[in-house]
C-alpha cells in the first residue's frame, strides 16, 4: 500500500460538492434513493431564529421487531460540522433503563457537551451533563427534538453549520451514523 | 527494542485520557454500560474511518477502479449462482462475474458480502488492515483512533481489575489492546483471566499468536481445546466449513459428526502448511478467527460490521472465518448505504450500513484439504496441494478464488512441480527427487544488500504417514535458482513427501512442493521368480555435453540419479536426455528384449486421420523407439547380484525429431513365457 499525503485540501464545502457529484450517479437498485432519505427519520434539522427543530430515528420500531425491542439506554449524539459549536446528546441518564420506547420522550433530557476538544475526540456521554431548554416528542415512529436553549440557538445562527452527525445508540453496542444536511431558514448569511 | 517493547511505549504515551470513566462495581447494569463505552468508541472509529474514505474518493476521484467496485458493495443476494448482477452506470454495464468470487449470503436476510482481490495496486494513504485495523485510516486519524480507544481501555482494564473472572470483560480488553497493537497490556489481560478455563487459555493463545510466538500460542490453543466442554468443542471445531458446500455434504455423509476428532485431526494434519515447523500456522489462524468472531459478535456491532444475525452479521461472520480480516473494505457512501438499505427493506430486511467491498490482497495462499485429498492423501499429485495459482513467472493468477485462504507470516509459494522416481531395494526404497529452487517462488528481497546475504535457501525432504509424524529425510542447502536433490531411503508404506525451501531472513518467503506416494514393494518381499521394473528417470544432460560426458550414461550406475532432472518438462531446444532404470528379479544371463519408447499422447481427430492418410496433413504422434535384445555387448547393463537381482540400466535418447507436447515416457521388458514389465513417467517438450 502507498502512503500518500495530499498537499492541497479543498475546503469543506468544496468537497461536500465533489462528493455528491461523485456519488450521485452510485445507486444501482430501481428505485431512487430521494424515496428512501424521505423518510421522516431522515428529515433535515431546522434551525430557525427561536429553536432548532431535529428528528431521530428509533430504529427498532421502524424495522418493526416481532420481539420486544432490547432493553436499555437509547441514546442520541448530534455533531454539528463545525469546529465551534458543542455537541448535544439526547437521552436517559445512563443508570435508567428503557423497556418501553414510547416512554423515551417523557424520559429523557436534551444535554450540552463541552466544546470539542483539540485532539478531535468526540465527548463521551459522561461529558454532555448540561441540560438545556427543549422539548422531545413521538411522532410517526420517529422522535422530534426541538431545541429551545437560546444560547445554543444563537451559536447556530451565528456559526450556520451546513450539515451535522447523527450517532443512535442502541442497547447491545448496536449504532447508526448518518450525515444530515440542515436547513437554515434564518436569513442571517 | 523489541516490536513489543515499542508498542508497549507507545500505548504508554496515549494512556492518559482527559476523563476515565473508573469502573466501580459489577453488575449487569455497568455491563450494560461498558457495551455504550465501546459502543462511543466505535462510533468514533467509524467517524473518522467515513472521512478516510471520503477523502480518499476525492483523492482519486472517479474512476474505473470504483466503477468495478460497485457491483461488489451491492452484492445483490437474490441472483442465482452464475448469475452476474447487472446495472447500468453512465450509460455503462456494470457486473460482477459470480464465477469468480462466490458470494456468502446471509440466511436471514436478502444481505450478502462478496469478497474479492483487491481491486488497485495501492489504496491511498491505507495499510494492510488484516494485521493493523486502524490500517483502514488515512494516518492523520490513526492517532486519534488510538486516543479514543485508550480511553476505552482504561474504563475496560478498570472493569477487568475488579471483575477478573469475567470472560467478556477480558475478550474485550484482549481485543481492544491487540487493536492498539499493544502487545504488553494485551499479555497482561489475558493473564490476569480467572474465568472459564477454556476462555482464559483462548484469550491467551490469541496474544501469542498476534505477538507470533507460535510455540506458545500452540500448546495454548490445546489447552483450550482440552479444557472445551464437548458441546463447545463440536461447534468451534466446524473445519468442514472450510470446504466446498459439495463437498461438506460429502463429509458429512463420511463422517459421524462433523466435528469428529479423528477427521478433525486428519484435516489440520493435511492443512498445516509446512511440516518444518512443529507448530501449525493454518490452524492458529483458524483458532484465532474462531475467537474474534465471537469477540465481535458478543457486541452486535463493531467498528464498521453488523454482527447481529437477524441483520446479515451471519454472512461476515462466514466471510471473516473462511478469509480472515480483509486488506481493505471500500465503502460506496452514504447514497449508496441509503439506497442499499431501501434494497434490503423491499425483502423487509433491516438494514447492515455501512455496505462496502471486503478486498484481499494477493500473498495469501490456500493449505485446507479437498475431500479427495482428505480420504487419499498418498494418492495425490501436487496439483492437490497447490497454496496459489501462479503462471510460469510466478505472478498471481487473478482469476483463482479458493474457498478459503489466509496470510502467512512468511510469504508462501509453491515449487515448481518435480520429479521423482523411487526404486526397490532390499529392505526399504530409494526416493530419489529434484526440484529447481525457483526464486520467484521464494520471494527474494527487494534489497540488494539482503539479497546477497540471503541467497542460501534450507531445503527439507519431510516425509509424514499419519498425523503427528514427521521424519525428516534429508536437508541440503542451495542457492535460490538452482537445483535441490535428494536421494534417500524410505519405508515402502504409503506417505506423503514434502520438499520445503526456506530462505534465511526473515522477510524472505517459504516455499514447497508437496505429493504423495506409494512406493512399490522393497526386494525382500518379491516372491521367487517375479520381475519388476522402476519408473524411468530423467536426467539431465548438459547442453554443452562433450563425448566423454554423454559416455558416462553408457554406464549405468545409481551416481547417475545425481543428474535427475528437475522437472519433467523440457525446455525448448532441451532435446537430449539420459534415462535411468531399474529392473528387479533379472539376472545377467537371461535372455530379455528390452525397449524405451517416447510417444505423444495426442490424440488424432478424424478428419486429421484422414489427412494423414492421404498424405496431405502431418502426423504430429511422432514417436522414438529403441529396443534390443540382451545379453548384448552393444548395451551395457550393469548387475547387482543377491537374492533378487537388480539390473540397473541408462540411455542417452535424442527427442530432437519430436514436436512440441506430451509425451509417455515408457520403459519395458519382455522376459521369458511372455511376461512383459513396464513402467512409465509423463514428459512435456517445450
Amino acid at each position: 500500500m502507498s502512503y500518500f499525503t495530499p498537499r492541497y485540501r479543498p475546503s469543506c464545502w468544496v468537497r461536500t460538492i465533489l462528493l455528491v457529484a461523485y456519488l450521485i450517479p452510485a445507486p444501482l437498485i430501481a428505485q431512487p434513493t430521494s424515496e428512501f432519505t424521505s423518510h421522516p427519520e431522515f428529515r433535515a434539522p431546522v434551525l430557525t431564529r427561536r429553536e432548532i427543530t431535529l428528528t431521530v430515528p428509533m430504529p427498532y420500531l421502524r424495522e418493526q421487531f416481532p420481539a420486544p425491542p432490547p432493553p436499555g439506554a437509547y441514546r442520541w449524539r448530534l455533531v454539528p460540522n463545525h469546529p465551534e459549536l458543542p455537541a448535544l446528546v439526547i437521552g436517559t441518564d445512563r443508570t435508567q433503563v428503557i423497556t418501553d420506547l414510547r416512554s423515551i420522550p417523557k424520559r429523557s433530557a436534551i444535554y450540552l457537551c463541552p466544546p470539542t476538544p483539540k485532539d478531535g475526540l468526540l465527548p463521551t456521554f459522561d461529558e454532555c451533563r448540561r441540560p438545556i431548554a427543549g422539548s422531545v416528542a413521538i411522532s410517526a415512529n420517529v422522535l422530534i427534538v426541538v431545541v429551545s436553549e437560546t444560547s445554543v440557538v444563537n451559536a447556530w445562527r451565528r456559526h450556520a453549520p451546513k450539515s451535522l452527525w447523527r450517532y443512535t445508540f442502541e442497547p447491545m453496542g448496536r449504532y447508526q451514523v448518518d450525515e444530515l444536511s440542515i436547513v437554515n431558514t434564518t436569513g442571517d448569511k | 527494542m523489541s516490536l513489543a517493547n515499542v508498542h508497549a511505549a507507545h500505548a504508554q504515551t496515549i494512556r492518559a485520557p482527559a476523563s476515565p470513566r473508573v469502573w466501580e462495581s459489577d453488575s449487569s447494569q455497568e455491563h450494560a454500560t461498558l457495551r455504550q463505552a465501546i459502543a462511543e468508541f466505535h462510533v468514533q472509529w467509524n467517524t473518522e474511518w467515513r472521512q478516510s474514505e471520503e477523502a480518499r474518493a476525492l483523492m482519486t476521484g472517479p474512476s474505473p477502479i470504483h466503477e468495478r467496485r460497485l457491483p461488489y458493495i451491492h452484492c445483490h443476494a437474490e441472483l442465482k449462482s452464475g448469475d452476474v448482477f447487472r446495472g447500468r452506470r453512465n450509460g455503462t454495464p456494470v457486473a460482477r462475474p459470480d464465477s469468480q468470487y462466490q458470494r456468502i449470503r446471509s440466511a436471514a436476510s436478502n444481505f450478502a458480502v462478496c469478497p474479492s482481490w483487491l481491486f488497485a495496486v495501492t489504496v491511498a494513504n491505507a495499510r494492510e488492515e488484516t494485521r493493523y485495523l486502524d490500517g483502514a485510516l488515512l494516518d492523520a486519524r490513526r492517532a486519534r483512533s488510538e486516543r479514543a480507544r485508550a480511553r476505552l481501555l482504561y474504563t475496560l482494564d478498570s472493569a477487568g481489575g475488579v471483575a477478573p473472572s469475567d470472560q467478556w470483560i477480558t475478550g474485550q480488553r484482549v481485543r481492544f489492546h491487540l487493536d492498539q497493537r499493544d502487545l504488553t497490556h494485551a499479555r497482561d489481560a489475558a493473564q490476569a483471566c480467572i474465568g472459564t478455563r477454556w476462555w482464559c487459555a483462548a484469550s491467551q493463545g490469541l496474544v501469542a499468536c498476534r505477538a507470533n510466538r507460535f510455540a506458545e500460542a500452540d500448546s495454548l490453543f490445546s489447552a483450550m481445546r482440552q479444557a472445551m466442554p464437548d458441546g463447545e468443542r463440536g461447534v468451534w471445531e466446524d473445519w468442514p466449513s472450510l470446504m466446498r458446500l459439495t463437498e461438506r455434504r460429502e463429509v458429512a455423509d463420511g463422517e459421524s459428526c462433523k466435528g469428529s476428532s479423528e477427521a478433525s485431526v486428519r484435516f489440520w494434519w493435511l492443512a498445516h502448511p509446512l511440516w518444518r515447523d512443529s507448530w501449525n500456522e493454518r490452524r492458529h489462524e483458524q483458532e484465532a478467527r474462531r475467537i474474534l468472531i465471537k469477540l465481535h459478535q458478543g457486541l452486535v456491532q463493531d467498528e464498521r460490521f453488523v454482527w447481529d444475525a437477524r441483520r446479515g452479521g451471519d454472512a461476515i461472520a462466514e466471510l471473516m472465518y473462511r478469509y480472515g480480516w480483509p486488506t481493505y473494505t471500500a465503502w460506496g457512501g452514504k447514497d449508496l448505504d441509503h439506497s442499499h438499505g431501501q434494497y434490503l427493506a423491499i425483502s423487509g430486511d433491516p438494514p447492515a450500513a455501512p455496505y462496502t467491498t471486503f478486498e484481499y490482497a494477493i500473498g495469501r495462499v490456500h493449505t485446507t484439504p479437498s475431500v479427495a485429498l482428505l480420504r487419499h492423501p498418498y494418492e495425490s499429485d501436487a496439483s492437490a496441494w497447490r497454496l496459489t495459482s501462479q503462471d510460469s513467472l510466478g505472478v498471481h493468477i487473478i482469476e483463482w478464488w479458493p474457498h478459503e485462504h489466509f496470510l502467512p507470516l512468511r510469504p508462501m509459494a509453491d515449487l515448481p512441480v518435480g520429479q521423482s522416481v523411487h526404486f526397490r531395494r532390499q529392505t526399504q526404497v530409494l526416493a530419489a527427487a529434484a526440484v529447481v529452487l525457483q526464486a520467484s517462488s521464494l520471494r527474494p528481497a527487494t534489497s540488494a544488500s539482503v539479497r546477497a546475504a540471503d541467497s542460501f535457501v534450507d531445503v527439507l525432504l519431510l516425509s509424514s504417514r499419519e498425523p503427528g509424524s514427521v521424519d525428516s529425510l534429508g536437508q541440503v542447502t542451495a542457492t535460490a535458482g538452482t537445483v535441490a536433490r535428494f536421494q534417500k531411503l524410505i519405508a515402502s508404506i504409503p506417505q506423503v513427501l514434502s520438499l520445503e525451501a526456506r530462505r534465511q531472513q526473515a522477510s524472505c518467503g517459504d516455499a514447497r512442493w508437496r505429493f504423495g506416494v506409494r512406493p512399490p514393494p522393497t526386494l525382500s518381499t518379491m516372491r521367487p521368480g517375479e520381475v519388476a521394473i522402476s519408473a524411468p528417470a530423467i536426467l539431465s544432460v548438459p547442453a554443452t555435453a562433450t563425448s566423454a560426458t554423454t559416455r558416462t550414461f553408457e554406464e549405468p550406475r545409481e551416481e547417475l540419479l545425481d543428474l535427475l532432472h528437475p522437472t519433467t518438462t523440457l525446455a525448448a531446444g532441451e532435446r537430449r536426455i539420459g534415462v535411468y532404470w531399474e529392473t528387479y528379479g533379472l539376472a545377467a544371463s537371461d535372455t530379455v528384449t528390452v525397449a524405451i519408447r517416447v510417444a505423444a499422447d495426442t490424440t488424432l481427430s478424424r478428419l486429421r486421420r484422414v489427412g494423414v492418410a492421404l498424405s496431405v496433413a502431418s502426423d504430429p504422434r511422432s514417436e522414438v523407439i529403441v529396443q534390443w535384445n540382451e545379453p548384448n555387448a552393444a548395451y551395457s547393463t550393469r548387475t547387482l547380484v543377491g537374492p533378487v537381482p537388480v539390473q540397473l540400466r541408462s540411455i542417452l535418447l535424442d527427442l530432437s525429431p519430436l514436436r512440441s507436447g506430451t509425451y509417455t515416457l515408457e520403459v519395458s521388458a519382455h522376459v521369458r513365457g511372455g511376461v512383459v514389465v513396464r513402467a512409465s513417467q509423463r514428459l512435456t517438450l517445450r
